[in-house]
């Protein structure tokens, strides 16, 4: 545990740590563009040059280890004219389109040239000239001339993603990143290199041109896409997804997403024409079809509730609070109605983020019917009690929450279903649960509610509402809300935070979670696990400074 | 002077293992392989043996880097660096082409004294007769129980790889060589760890010129203080091979002792200045990357590594280039800048970046578009390319330009001012 001196402060580090670590685990600014946490170190942008005392040259901060009794300037005279030296040489040639350029709010140019760079130029020649808007891949577009060539999207593809797909080809001030012949830029983590690039030289093909950054509205949410969960922000504006970007979370997915969550904003627009709009509910909808189709579901459940030949579908794709309002609603008003939970594991593992589940919530639906209305049954019983004419009235949350489900196999078997007289259903999208609805409730989509997921590892995570669902959807817990009311079981709906704080006071693995700590947070784990063991694999100098970690802090490493 | 690095050279067929055994060849070997490692690093460590590939380094100690005890799973590598690139030096292609016996012999008795399994040879793409001559060497070598398994029944176990480069400046840079000879592209990597840690393959290696190694078989067969007892004093010993090109009437690789005065070179074996009437301007001393003397400083200067230091410039790789009063010196260092600027390999900001700009900026001077305040920009952009990169390439670039500016300046400003050069051919 080196002490060493950054400035005026006293630091001290794990053995190991390069002095740009540390100086950033202290909130201690200096500049870089090619070293990333989770890339090997490449030393070869040169903005984190300082002085450190006794070395004969100048030295990157990036690949110095701190040592003990080492003195470093990161303000000195000497570091101010190195910084603005490399700002000079780094701006050169490049083309200064910011007015143009998607990156252009959140560029490290930008901000390096604000505060480290010269107000003026003195390049009087020609700038270089290449290759403008070449698409590296289905997602990718490259830009020779705002590249810095800091190569972290190349290291990413060797290191992280495992795909090589590109390269550096030519060299000195011609030289360019690009793929090989016949291999392009295509792999399911793709887009990750987009967020990667400090400049505007990569872009995503589906967010070039669409917005300034600065108008996007953040907004901290989960991936619905796997059970992996990924922290991500929704950029909104308008209330639109204009992209999804991972935010950076060490016990789940560390700095990436996969592009199937990245493009998840897409899929949406994509399917309007699948999305439910407006209750559905037999005979005439009178001037009020929501409290027709709500009086008419309460009513067919109370009366199912007293013969018995009532079964309640749960979804992993439903939010913690939404589950467990379906679960009150089975227990407290359906007198214990069997409760099913559907799965979506028709995916596969890989080695990085994707989680063959295709669900955000199975741990915490599984958690949240056990606690309240014992184990839950499978999909398979449901369906054996269907064909066994057991069931009169099939109440479900669908696989259509989070998304369009047009690629998957129907959760339960048409054949079964079509034997209930009656198919109350909530879901967002259009399935064959839902074409097969007697009553439909159709319900705000993910991203348009705010709600709680808990990962495949028990990582619990705070979705904040991006979007305001459509005129005629409603969100889960209002409609589950609206029937316990309807069956006098709950005074009104309760707010998803309210539900959070019932959960937290029933549900065993929750007792201490809060969602006012869950909210623009990394999460939290269930109770009695240790969700960062199962986070996304460490990559690049993040593995050097978790073993340098783990060296410091014995005690730790033992449980 | 009697000549020993260059004794074989122009005797017939002097690249034969025959002719060079018939001299003596393979002796040094033979002698070496039945001293321990360690001794034989101190004696090169005693002679005062200094890298002759551009950098000076002390070839002993540079040995006794490497690990004692190499496993099979962890290897010693020895490379020859024969990527003999600088503008101005030619030296190691008299070696590899007439003489490449000396040289494989050499990189033998270093392997065993760094207990290297393996010597891997990169030589430059453009050398396709010096690799081919060497590529014999080997084989002839081979046949004769000199190099490969059991060297002359010593139990000494080492091949010998001749590897072609494909034609990159920046592969000489000893790591941007290893990235190459790995069959990656060659950029140079960033140290820590330094080569004999974790070098080709991430294996300990050690990595030596062509003119080092050829030096060492001598060290071996008439001793350490024979060597030492060479040259200026105890830190620049030894013979040395000089490239004298430029304007001297009998321009080639001449060996003398190391410190030669530089005036005797260029009269002595140059035979004097190309014309009479043309009297001496600049030399550039050391290969086009080493800041350039003016006549006035060339006077009365060893040609060895610390009094070339002491007078602000380097020996480099001993490519010394002789200007006379005709030479356009703003011409020139155009030409040395585009070089560089064409050969770098685009990693490092202040190179990829500034090496080009410096070109661009001499080319508008000499095109009649310069103003006076270039001269500034040149000498800051120069300043800001020294010891910020990761190889010494944005060095190489920088240190003639700030001499070319602090020596020449009114050549540079003759062109700004009038648009035309400040000397004509004539």
């Amino acid at each position: 545990m080196p002490t060493f001196r950054i400035d005026d402060r006293e630091i001290t580090c794990p053995d190991g740590w390069t002095v740009l670590q540390a100086a950033l685990a202290e909130g201690i600014e200096i500049p870089h563009y090619c070293y990333h946490p989770g890339l090997p170190i490449a030393g070869n942008c040169r903005i984190c040059l300082v002085e450190v005392e006794k070395f004969p040259k100048p030295a990157i901060a990036c690949n110095t280890v701190a040592t003990e009794g080492m003195v470093v300037h990161t303000r000195s005279d000497k570091v101010r004219e190195w910084r603005e030296a490399v700002m000079e040489f780094l701006l050169i040639n490049h083309p200064l389109d910011c007015p143009i350029c998607d990156q252009a709010g959140e560029c490290k140019l930008q901000e390096f040239s604000y505060r480290y760079g010269a107000p003026t130029t003195r390049f009087k020649e020609e700038k270089e000239h290449g290759p403008k808007a070449r698409q590296l891949g289905p997602h990718v577009v490259f830009d020779w001339e705002r590249c810095i060539k800091c190569t972290r999207c190349i290291r990413f593809c060797e290191e992280v993603s495992g795909t090589g797909e590109l390269g550096m080809f030519l060299r000195g001030v011609r030289e360019e990143i690009g793929t090989f012949p016949g291999r392009p830029l295509d792999n399911p983590y793709s887009g990750n290199v987009v967020d990667l690039c400090p400049v505007g030289a990569l872009t995503l093909r589906e967010f070039r041109f669409r917005s300034r950054v600065w108008f996007l509205q953040n907004v901290p949410s989960v991936c619905p896409g796997c059970a992996r969960g990924c922290s991500i922000d929704i950029g909104e504006f308008r209330n639109q997804v204009y992209r999804i970007t991972p935010r950076e979370n060490h016990a789940v997915n560390r700095w990436w997403i996969c592009d199937t969550g990245r493009l998840w904003g897409e899929r949406l627009s994509a399917a309007r024409g699948a999305r439910l709009d407006g209750p559905r509910a037999p005979g005439d909808g009178g001037d009020d079809p929501w409290a027709t189709a709500l009086a008419e579901a309460a009513r067919r459940l109370g009366e199912a509730s007293r013969t018995g030949r009532v079964a309640v579908l749960a979804s992993p794709r439903a939010s913690v609070e939404e589950t467990w309002l379906l679960a009150r609603l089975a227990k407290g008003v359906l007198g214990g109605a069997p409760v099913h939970l559907a799965r979506h594991e028709h995916g596969e593992d890989d080695d990085l983020l994707i989680r063959a589940d295709r669900a955000p919530n199975a741990r915490g639906a599984q958690a949240v019917l056990e606690a309240v209305c014992g184990t839950p049954r499978s999909v398979e019983d449901l369906e054996r009690s269907l064909a066994a004419g057991e069931i009169d009235v099939l109440f479900a949350l669908g696989p259509g929450l989070v998304g369009p489900v047009d690629d998957e196999p129907p959760v339960v078997a048409p054949e079964a279903v079509s034997r209930a007289a009656d198919v109350i259903v909530v879901d967002a999208f259009a399935s064959p649960l839902s074409a097969a609805a007697t009553i439909l409730l159709p319900a705000a989509a993910w991203g348009e509610t705010s709600g709680t997921y808990v990962n495949f590892a028990g990582r619990v995570q705070w979705a904040e509402r991006a979007l305001v669902p459509p005129v005629d959807c409603r969100p889960v817990s209002m409609l589950l809300g609206d029937l316990l009311a309807h069956l006098s079981l709950e005074p009104s709906p309760p707010s998803p935070e309210a539900v959070t704080e019932r959960v937290a006071a029933e549900v065993p693995g929750f007792e201490n979670i809060r969602w006012q700590d869950l909210l623009a947070s990394d999460g939290q784990n269930m109770a009695g696990v240790r969700a960062e063991e199962h986070a996304c694999r460490a990559t690049g100098a993040l593995v050097r400074m978790l073993e340098a970690e783990r060296r410091a802090s014995p005690a730790s490493a033992g449980d | 002077m009697e000549k020993v690095l260059t004794r074989n050279i122009g005797i017939e067929d002097s690249w034969t293992l025959r002719v060079y055994r018939s001299r003596g060849g393979y002796k040094a070997l033979e002698q070496a392989l039945d001293t321990e490692p360690d001794a034989l690093i101190d004696a090169v460590k005693a002679s005062g043996l200094r890298g002759r590939g551009g950098a000076g380094f002390p070839t002993g100690v540079k040995w006794s880097f490497m690990p004692k005890q190499p496993t099979p799973e962890r290897p010693n590598y020895l490379i020859c660096n024969a990527d003999e690139s600088e503008p101005g030096t030619f030296k190691d292609r008299l070696i590899i082409e007439q003489d490449p016996h000396q040289l494989v012999e050499g990189c033998l008795v270093a392997a065993w004294a760094i207990r290297a399994s393996k010597v891997f040879i990169y030589i430059r793409g453009e050398y396709v007769h010096g690799a081919r001559r060497l590529e014999q060497a080997v084989a002839e070598a081979r046949e004769a129980n000199l190099c490969g398994r059991n060297i002359l029944g010593k139990g000494f176990d080492c091949d010998v790889v001749v590897h072609r480069g494909a034609g990159a400046y920046i592969c000489g840079e000893e790591t941007a060589l290893m990235d190459s000879l790995e069959g990656g592209r060659g950029n140079p990597r960033l140290k820590p760890p330094f080569p004999a840690q974790a070098g080709l393959y991430g294996h300990p290696t050690t990595i030596n010129n062509v003119e080092t190694l050829s030096c060492v078989p001598l060290i071996v067969e008439r001793g350490a203080e024979w060597f030492a007892s060479i040259g200026t004093d105890e830190r620049n010993t030894g013979p040395k091979l000089y490239c004298l090109s430029g304007h001297v009437k009998r321009p080639g690789v001449y060996e003398a002792p190391i410190g030669i005065p530089l005036l005797e070179l260029i009269e002595e074996f140059g035979g004097g200045m190309l014309r009479d009437d043309r009297p001496l301007k600049a030399v550039i001393p050391g290969g086009s990357s080493v800041p350039v003397l003016t006549a006035e400083e060339c006077r009365d200067l060893p040609m060895d590594f610390d009094s070339l230091a002491k007078r602000g410039t380097m020996l480099g790789s001993a490519g010394v280039m002789v200007m006379d009063s005709s030479t356009d010196m703003v011409q020139v260092m155009e030409r040395i800048a585009h070089f560089y600027a064409h050969e770098s390999c685009g990693q490092c900001t202040p190179c990829r970046e500034g090496t080009g700009w410096l070109e661009k900026i001499i080319r508008r001077i000499r095109s009649g578009r310069g103003s006076l305040d270039d001269l500034a920009t040149l000498e800051s952009a120069a300043g800001h390319m020294r010891g910020t990169t990761i190889c010494p390439l944005a060095d190489a670039a920088a240190m003639p330009c700030q001499s070319f500016l602090a020596k020449f300046r009114h050549e540079f400003e003759h062109y700004i001012k009038t648009g035309r050069a400040a000397v004509t051919a004539g």
